[in-house]
């Protein structure tokens, strides 16, 4: 059967090339046509410029239907002399930019060439050429703009031949193929009917012209009115780097071979048209790149029917074909004697229709070989048929499948190779006698062998050979190896024997190999030669050579080249991951340098350092000593208007309401006067601190602790994101500028933070300022420039800055000594420049009058008031609760006499007030939620605007519940809570502790889980505006702890979000991927946590339900509870003295019973984890078991009673490593500590003199597909861990390493001794 | 070790009528399905090129999964997914791996199940040692470490396949072992088969 395309006579049209050049220039005269670098041409520009071209060749005698040869380097230059040309009537004939000048001329002679165009700076390589040069810069010259110009002649009609393009040639000739104006002009219309470029589009222009796929990408271009952006020499073959640069240039249109689409390491977002062509496709890249928003297409054609002949659209989960034909053109299958074929028959493929060429220039017998009359023919475009020589078969949906080559024409590395034009060459080489080239797999991987017989006496030398070859072919077509043999193997007919020739032992040598390969520059490419020499040997190491595809590589010489790499020490963590994701032997040295231990030799790792005892005792009797005070300040706040309310209850006649006004005034005064108090103690304590380094656990190091301990007494979160926020810390010694929003911030040493007019500061930003590295505490300051954007969960050190209008994007980490230039935007962990901020496009700033900013801040101070009484409110109906039964019943409690027993008395009475507490605090938030705020809708709204307000009252919500309702986070009831304040969650969806939501804007499917610490869709706020956009979470994805997911995130079904990852770009998330790190990569596969019974995962049982809930019920009642019977049995024992007027007594008592309470609450917690869980070891436990749930219990209990109360305080003590110990750590000497996040403690080890920096952890522990795993973490002597790292179980990390801030360890990860190593996921660290 | 799985020797080059009319029929059909697994053994013509003898494979695949659905090769609906080919529609409960090693390609089948198989030429590695440390789970790596000198090549072909074996079951792409690692691999049951002389096969269900 002849498969036809679509009829469309519209398409033949008497036209030429120079016709749809002019027409589009006169239809868009100021549209951009190219852009190259910094210049670019309209359309008018490029038409004008190809007139002058045109008539100056003219001048020089040029004529229609000469063929003239086109060489010049990428550029507008080239583009304007191909229009030149075939301005002038002639066709062209086009050359690479290294196509060997011999070759030049060859095709030059065959073709009748009456000249070359090129420019001035390859004139000195055409010295000694035989025909006519003309650069292209003289031509312009000699017809300047404004006089008049010569036209093409009238001979010049749409037959007239277009362009010619060589092709490799069997006879030992590269063979030219002309096609004419009318072919080349029906093909652009007829393939981008299918294609559909439009003038809107952003093309991407990277072939050479010498290959015929740049008339989809030029020629199409000019047709549709499109600009064409022409890529720069270094980055065509960059795969790494052309993602980068397909966005940043706003690409929207890539025309490609699919081995360089496949080796890009990510999606490209704003691409909506891929079309492949040239070799064949691998499946793979189809389910990778074809999605809903973008299409695939994959086109078929030889040269000689003018660039494509059908088309195929590609369609994930659809077998790839070449598709069926394009309009006008036609496709059919055939036998040896050309009878038809019908579908799923294999033959030979023929093309037909208006693209069909002539024939080849000069090769009559060539000619009327492939190009034969049509038996089939319809019309007169269909009288000749062109043999591909391809096999082919129809499938059952009419589409053509394509099989590979029928003669002897083989592809190397995507080239149509004749072997014979090769042997051609050879055999004319001085020496050579006869010469054969065959295609044969060495070393796992198809390569040319060249087999020559000499002359006479001496064979000559495969190295003189290969650079007399190199100079006359072009790279493909030059042979890997040479192999002299005494005699060729030779069939009966005389031909050479090809498969005799393949199975002939070859005497390559490595030597012969060295001088073939690249010469290894430096330490990385030196170790990598030396160790593929040894696993491949006699091949060509070259640094372009893709270790699977070009070496033949397979995962077990993967594994080999990284046992030999790793050792030599100084490339000790290079991983086979490294392998596979790098590919190039370029790449990979590129990584291995980059991996480089700087380790002397012979030194292990660095000196480790031990603070002296006497030093490290001294400072802990110090913080010892101001624990009390510190302790019973941060319980003064919820104690006082405790007792208060009980001082003023009690007796006959006492009115409850005075009672409740003088609580909540008490209650209010402890808050505001705690802001005061740590304002006056940090300047009375430490001064204006300096930056510098201090001796851990010295006098500075003693002044700043304190300073930083005080000023986490304040209930900072009422302030985040207001304008009061930058009032406190300009107070605590902060340079904050005009018109700031700060949201929930951290900052270490408030004295060197400068931050500049305008900023705006994301939520959860840590700016840690004060680390301790080394036995050194180090203090640096950090400035941020007039409007710049520090993103939610950005960390910063000291020593780091950002410039006017800088940004670092969100879970980004700005390292100390690193510095965001003015106007860019930093992104990753390290963060790196990722692209230029849009400045120009902002929307100004509203603008905001001092009496509106005094309004404003007044608005604040009384909403944080109003929020903080709403919240304290549901103590009461407890209280009252209490003191109902207690009066009824238990009146004979005597706390005096017997305190434990009182207390037990009230911890069961506190148990259903504490429900009434916990109930009473939702339903506060419920009220305020949808009684008080509007529904928050998508858009960009004013930060000093009603909207802006009204969010920010949101989350005052979700952080002044968080004291009663801590314990709801990671049970079964938050889902519930976040439906009550707005959010859309489906069925069977866990979520822990999810930070920045904002509840009108989040979406979650069933069957997600959300880990801890996510931040969860937080609003962007960017000179003075608020961005909402709603974030969506798909059905069965999961987002691991730490993660970010940016507000605008669509994440579809069954997507995994590593820990401390970010969410990639929309368009880059496909259902099933799992993404890790900052910039977030792919995984090929990720672990399948299965065997477990799916009633213990997704599908629990109804008792399990139920046991699940009654234990997480008491898990969120029972902490409130103790707290409730603490102050009850602390009222019973001070109020007799309150009542004797003892005030200065009951203070003390106070004091000394909210110490008390915050030791007692952490030995209750080290009793219970002890006695509910005994020794966590490491296994696999299934959600919905009552390990699970008892070990939550057990941490959510650490996490809202033992740190809050007391550990909190110990942070940066000598005293919370043996505090640690007590829970089952395994802590040595001199651990300096400076957090508390840790779970399964028996299966944290930390070596001596470790330091472990503000927020970090080790994570024991992961929930995937709702199993808990627990393993062990090994952090080894004298380790520095950076600020907010994560160590994930299993994972190792060496004596004397350091991680930078925002490191993420992945599972069984070793980090080498005494190496530095940043990012997420970790990679040496390379300053 | 899982039961016995019997490695079917393929005539080589494979006739497609005469291959689906014997093993259709025969001992294929048979051995999938009373155990709905099934190991070919495809003998590739010498110095076969790599893409020949995927093509090979590939062509094979087609006319054996033909025989066992009853569908001509060419109505085989098998497509290239990521990690190999893969069938879709309703034959996609049938699962495929491929292996290939110097003279062979080792073709498996199995029904409704996760597969892995790999096949490994026995070969001297100067550094089998660090290799086995790096790559093999303890188990393997103990058998390598502490076999007599003249056994290690034969031990760590084993152990490798098995951990590629099983790797490929699970989708995991190749990495150093961990701890964890260990864990996982150990998700996947190996079966016990047939050998050719000079390899290692292994099979992971």
């Amino acid at each position: 059967m002849v498969l036809r395309g679509p009829h469309r006579p519209d398409f033949l049209l008497n036209e030429t090339l120079p016709d749809i050049l002019e027409a589009t220039a006169a239809r868009l005269p100021d549209k951009t046509a190219l852009e190259f670098g910094e210049h670019a041409l309209s359309y008018a520009q490029l038409n004008a410029l190809a007139d002058r071209v045109a008539s100056a060749l003219i001048g020089l005698g040029v004529r229609s239907g000469q063929r003239l040869g086109l060489w010049l380097p990428r550029g507008l230059d080239l583009l304007v002399a191909q229009a030149g040309i075939s301005k002038a009537g002639a066709a062209w004939l086009p050359f690479d930019a290294d196509t060997p000048v011999a070759r030049i001329e060859v095709c030059l002679d065959d073709a009748g060439s009456p000249g070359l165009l090129t420019c001035r700076a390859l004139l000195p390589l055409l010295e000694a050429f035989a025909r006519p040069v003309w650069a292209l810069e003289d031509l312009l010259e000699a017809a300047p703009a404004g006089e008049p110009l010569a036209r093409r002649d009238a001979d010049f009609t749409p037959d007239s031949p277009a362009y010619v393009i060589y092709t490799s040639g069997s006879t030992g000739k590269p063979k030219g193929i002309e096609v004419s104006q009318r072919s080349i002009t029906h093909f652009l219309r007829s393939e981008n009917a299918v294609l559909g470029v439009r003038a809107e589009d952003r093309v991407y222009q990277g072939f050479s012209v010498a290959f015929d796929m740049s008339f989809e990408e030029i020629w199409i271009s000019y047709l549709a009115g499109a600009t064409l952006w022409l890529a720069p020499r270094h980055v065509v073959g960059d795969p790494h780097a052309l993602p980068e640069v397909l966005e940043t240039n706003r690409i929207s249109v890539l025309h490609a071979v699919p081995t360089l689409l496949a080796l890009f390491p990510r999606d490209v977002a704003g691409l909506r048209l891929i079309n492949l062509g040239g070799e064949m496709c691998p499946q793979a890249l189809v389910e990778r790149w074809a999605t809903p928003q973008r299409q695939l297409f994959n086109t078929y054609g030889p040269t000689e029917a003018t660039v494509s002949a059908s088309l195929a659209e590609l369609h994930r989960g659809e077998p790839v074909t070449i598709g069926k034909p394009l309009p006008n053109y036609g496709l059919l299958v055939v036998d040896g004697e050309l009878n038809q074929l019908p579908p799923g028959e294999t033959g030979e493929l023929c093309i037909i229709g208006p693209g069909v060429a002539q024939g080849y220039l000069g090769r009559p017998d060539l000619t009327a070989e492939k190009f034969v009359p049509n038996p089939y023919a319809v019309g007169e475009h269909e009288a000749r048929l062109y043999h591909t020589g391809d096999l082919a078969r129809i499938d059952a949906s009419g589409n053509v499948q394509c099989l590979g080559r029928v003669d002897d024409q083989v592809k190397i590395r995507g080239f149509r190779v004749e072997l014979g034009e090769i042997e051609a060459v050879l055999a004319k080489e001085p020496g050579v006698g006869t010469a054969a080239v065959v295609i044969r797999e060495l070393g796992g991987v198809e390569q040319l062998v060249a087999c020559y017989v000499a002359e006479t006496g001496a064979a000559p030398k495969a190295a003189g050979l290969r650079m007399s070859l190199a100079a006359q072919l072009p790279p493909y077509m030059v042979p890997a190896h040479f192999e002299a043999a005494q005699v060729l193997p030779r069939l009966t007919s005389g031909k050479v024997d090809r498969k005799a020739l393949r199975l002939l032992p070859l005497m390559v040598t490595i030597t012969a190999a060295e001088g073939e390969s690249d010469i290894p520059e430096g330490n990385a490419e030196e170790a990598l030669f030396e160790a593929l020499g040894h696993l491949f040997p006699g091949q060509a190491l070259l640094r372009g050579a893709d270790f699977f595809g070009d070496l033949g590589g397979h995962s077990l010489l993967a594994a080999r080249l990284v046992s030999l790499l790793r050792a030599d020490p100084r490339f000790a963590s290079v991983t086979v991951h490294d392998i596979y994701c790098e590919r190039s032997l370029g790449a990979i040295a590129t990584v291995l340098a980059q991996k480089e231990l700087s380790v002397p030799e012979g030194e292990v790792a660095p000196e480790i350092v031990e603070t002296p005892r006497l030093r490290r005792v001294l400072c802990s009797l110090a913080q010892a000593a101001t624990l009390p005070p510190l302790v019973c300040l941060k319980m003064a706040q919820w104690l006082s208007p405790f007792f208060t309310y009980h001082y003023f209850t009690g007796d006959e006649g006492d009115s409850m309401w005075r009672a409740i006004l003088a609580a909540l005034l008490v209650y209010l005064l402890a808050n505001l006067g705690s802001f005061l108090f740590a304002i006056v103690a940090k300047w009375l304590v430490l001064g204006r601190a300096q930056a510098g380094r201090y001796p851990l656990w010295g006098v500075m190091y003693f002044r700043w602790w304190l300073a930083d301990r005080i000023a986490e007494v304040p209930p900072r979160h009422l302030l985040s994101g207001s304008s009061l926020n930058a009032l406190y810390l300009r107070a605590l010694g902060a340079k904050i500028g005009r018109d700031t929003i700060i949201g929930a911030l951290s900052i270490r040493a408030p004295d060197l933070l400068c931050i500049g007019d305008g900023v705006s500061i994301g939520s959860s930003v840590n700016l840690e300022n004060a680390r301790v590295e080394r036995g050194e505490l180090v203090l640096g300051p950090i400035n941020i420039g007039n409007e710049a954007v520090v993103d939610s969960y950005a960390v910063m050190e000291g020593d780091s800055a950002i410039g006017d209008y800088g940004q670092l994007g969100g879970l980004s980490s700005l390292a100390a000594g690193q510095q965001v230039p003015a106007g860019e935007v930093w992104e990753g962990a390290p963060s790196r420049f990722s692209r230029r901020a849009e400045i120009a496009s902002r929307r100004p700033r509203p603008h905001v009058s001092a009496n509106r900013a005094a309004w404003e801040a007044l608005f604040y101070f009384f909403g944080a008031g109003l929020v903080a009484v709403v919240f304290f409110l549901p103590v009461f109906p407890s209280f009252i609760l209490i003191d109902w039964l207690d009066v009824r019943w238990l009146k004979e409690v005597d706390a005096m006499r017997s305190p434990l027993n009182a207390f037990f008395t009230y911890l069961l009475l506190s148990i259903p007030a504490s429900a009434v507490l916990v109930l009473a605090t939702v339903l506060a938030s419920a009220g305020f939620r949808w009684l008080v705020l509007p529904r928050l809708k998508a858009g960009s709204w004013p930060v000093h605007g009603r909207v802006y307000f009204s969010k920010w009252l949101g989350n005052q919500i979700q952080e002044a519940s968080l004291f009663v309702l801590h314990g709801l986070y990671a049970t079964v009831y938050a889902p519930w809570w976040y439906r009550l304040l707005g959010a859309r969650v489906g069925r069977g969806t866990e979520i822990s502790t999810a930070l920045g939501v904002v509840p009108d804007m989040l979406t979650i499917g069933a069957d997600s889980f959300v880990a801890d610490g996510v931040m969860l869709g937080d609003e962007r706020i960017e000179g003075g505006w608020m961005h909402l956009r709603p974030t969506l979470i798909g059905d069965r994805s999961f987002l691991g702890n730490g993660a970010f997911v940016p507000d605008g995130s669509v994440l579809p079904d069954d997507v995994l979000i590593g820990v401390q990852s970010r969410v990639p770009e929309n368009a880059r998330m496909h259902s099933g991927d799992t993404w890790v790190g900052n910039p977030p990569i792919i995984l090929p596969a990720r672990e399948q946590f299965e065997g477990f019974d799916p009633a213990l995962t997704f599908h629990p049982s109804l008792p399990r339900r139920l046991s699940r809930g009654l234990v997480e019920g008491l898990r969120i009642v029972m902490p409130m509870a103790v707290v409730i019977a603490v102050g009850y049995l602390t009222v019973a024992l001070v109020m007799p003295l309150a009542a004797a007027g003892r005030f200065v007594d009951t203070a003390l008592a106070l004091a000394l019973a909210g110490f008390l309470y915050g030791a007692g609450s952490f030995l209750f917690v080290v009793l219970i984890k002890w006695l509910v869980i005994g020794r966590y070891r490491p296994r696999s436990a299934p959600m919905w078991t009552p390990f699970v749930w008892a070990s939550e219990a057990v941490t959510n209990l650490y996490e809202s009673i033992a740190v809050p109360n007391f550990v909190d305080f110990l942070r940066g003590t000598p005293m919370l490593p043996p505090c640690m110990r007590l829970l089952g750590c395994k802590t040595g000497k001199g651990v300096y500590m400076d957090t508390t996040f840790v779970t399964e403690f028996d299966c944290v080890n930390i070596g001596d003199y470790a330091a472990l920096n503000g927020w970090c952890g080790p994570q024991t522990h992961l929930f995937e597909d709702r199993i808990m795993k627990i393993g062990a973490v090994h952090i080894g002597r004298g380790v520095t861990v950076g600020p907010r790292s994560i160590i994930l179980y299993s994972a190792r990390v060496g004596d004397g390493a350091s991680l930078g801030p925002l490191t993420l360890v992945l599972k069984g990860e070793d980090i080498p001794p005494g190496s530095r190593w940043t990012g997420s996921p970790a990679e040496p660290w390379v300053n | 070790m899982g039961e016995l799985s019997p490695v079917i020797l393929l005539p080589s080059p494979p006739p497609s009528t005469a291959l689906r009319q014997r093993w259709g029929e025969g001992s294929l059909l048979r051995a999938f399905h009373d155990r709905g697994l099934a190991l070919l053994l495809l003998p590739l013509p010498a110095e076969s090129l790599r893409a020949a003898a995927r093509r090979l494979a590939r062509q094979v695949l087609r006319e054996v999964i033909g025989g066992l659905l009853a569908l001509p090769a060419e109505a085989v609906p098998l497509i290239e997914g990521p990690q190999g080919p893969v069938l879709e529609g309703a034959a996609r409960d049938i699962r495929i791996s491929l292996s290939y090693a110097g003279g062979w390609a080792l073709i498996g089948l199995a029904e409704g199940r996760a597969l892995g198989v790999d096949l490994v030429r026995i070969e001297r590695l100067p550094e089998v040692e660090a290799l086995a440390r790096l790559y093999l789970p303890s188990a393997s790596r103990h058998a390598v470490l502490d076999a007599p000198a003249g056994m290690r090549d034969a031990r760590f072909a084993q152990g490798w396949a098995e951990m590629e074996a099983r790797s490929k079951c699970l989708g995991l792409p190749l990495a150093e072992i961990s701890a964890e690692r260990e864990l996982i691999l150990e998700r996947c049951e190996l079966m016990a088969c047939g050998q050719v002389e000079g390899y290692r096969i292994a099979v992971a269900v």
